[in-house]
């Protein structure tokens, strides 16, 4: 909601990259998922931002007019739902199967796997290796690291000690473009994290 | 003992260091990789649940991910209430005589904590001086 010369204006288009967004799309999320658990008794739903997502037995299939097609049931529903509500949303989006990307990483129910694939893997590595070799970042570039490490710890909950150090760093903070200097300890932890995403497939 | 806990550390690192020592000594006292740890340290089964902790703790988290790594270690560490775990509330306060009573075959050794969070530790720590110690 934007007021301009005392007339009130909703954004559709929400920018995001500031908070505020963030957090309105969550709260909109949570509703429109309260609704699919509560009323619709959608079963076993899941939610990461804005990534919803289920299981379903190979044989519980229904049929989606719309996309004139065979989904699994739970997703079916789930898509009444939202054309109930009014909510958009692309088909190319809507995926099944036994190996799927759910928030980036391959979900594999044959191998009952959940692994990050080596592309992203390497991006992260050459980003903890950025901030190994520097020695000041900003508040915002700590925080962007610290969030994309964190993501991984779906796949490595056991590295999370790997953050101790910037998270106690960070916590002095508060200007988003202020400068912090990175610290042995700092390092270190990186260093141990990323010797650990060398060896791990998952864990 | 054959270590000198350094000066400066409180009864939260202790319990929580016995945790670790415990997962580093399970290759030579257990034949499987699953296991499950009491304490009766609330904030230490935060620590190993959450995988978080300040910097001064963070040493004994990554030397356990370290030996969970290397050996594949299934380990669970859960609460127990101080006064239905006796023996160890007994060698905790070093009453070994209570000990043996509640379990007279009990065999009691000493053990090492593992020797790289004692090391890491110290830099976390004041200088000697500053304590007052010579």
């Amino acid at each position: 909601m934007n007021t301009i010369d005392n007339s009130h204006h909703i954004d559709c288009c929400t920018c995001f990259g500031d908070s505020a967004s963030a957090k309105t799309w969550i709260d909109l999320n949570a509703c429109v998922l309260w609704i699919a658990v509560f009323i619709k008794l959608i079963p076993d739903l899941f939610a990461y931002s804005d990534d919803t997502f289920s299981f379903d037995f190979e044989s519980n299939m229904s049929w989606y007019a719309p996309y004139q097609k065979f989904l699994p049931a739970k997703q079916v529903h789930l898509l009444l739902l939202l054309d109930e509500l009014g909510i958009p949303y692309e088909e190319k989006k809507q995926v099944f199967g036994c190996s799927i990307k759910i928030i980036g990483f391959d979900v594999n129910t044959k191998n009952m796997t959940i692994t990050m694939t080596p592309e992203s893997k390497a991006e992260l590595l050459e980003k903890i290796q950025t901030f190994i070799s520097g020695l000041r970042f900003t508040l915002r570039e700590f925080q962007s690291l610290t969030g994309h490490i964190n993501w991984s710890f779906n796949i490595f909950p056991l590295l999370h000690p790997s953050l101790s150090n910037i998270y106690h760093k960070i916590a002095s903070a508060s200007h988003p473009l202020q400068f912090l200097w990175m610290n042995n300890n700092m390092k270190s932890d990186l260093q141990w994290l990323s010797h650990h995403f060398y060896c791990l497939e998952y864990f | 003992m054959n270590f000198k806990i350094p000066h400066g550390t409180g009864i939260y690192f202790l319990e929580a260091l016995c945790v670790a020592s415990a997962i580093h000594n399970f290759k030579s006292y257990l034949s499987t990789s699953t296991a499950i740890i009491f304490t009766d340290s609330e904030n230490t089964v935060d620590m190993f649940n959450s995988f978080h902790t300040t910097p001064p703790y963070n040493p004994i988290l990554t030397s356990m991910v370290n030996e969970i790594v290397e050996y594949s270690y299934d380990i669970c560490v859960l609460h127990i209430d101080g006064d239905k775990n006796d023996v160890a509330d007994a060698l905790s306060c070093g009453q070994f005589d209570c000990a043996h009573q509640l379990v007279p075959d009990l065999s009691i050794e000493e053990f090492s904590p593992p020797q790289d969070i004692l090391l890491s530790i110290r830099k976390f720590l004041p200088p000697r001086n500053a304590l007052g110690a010579s």
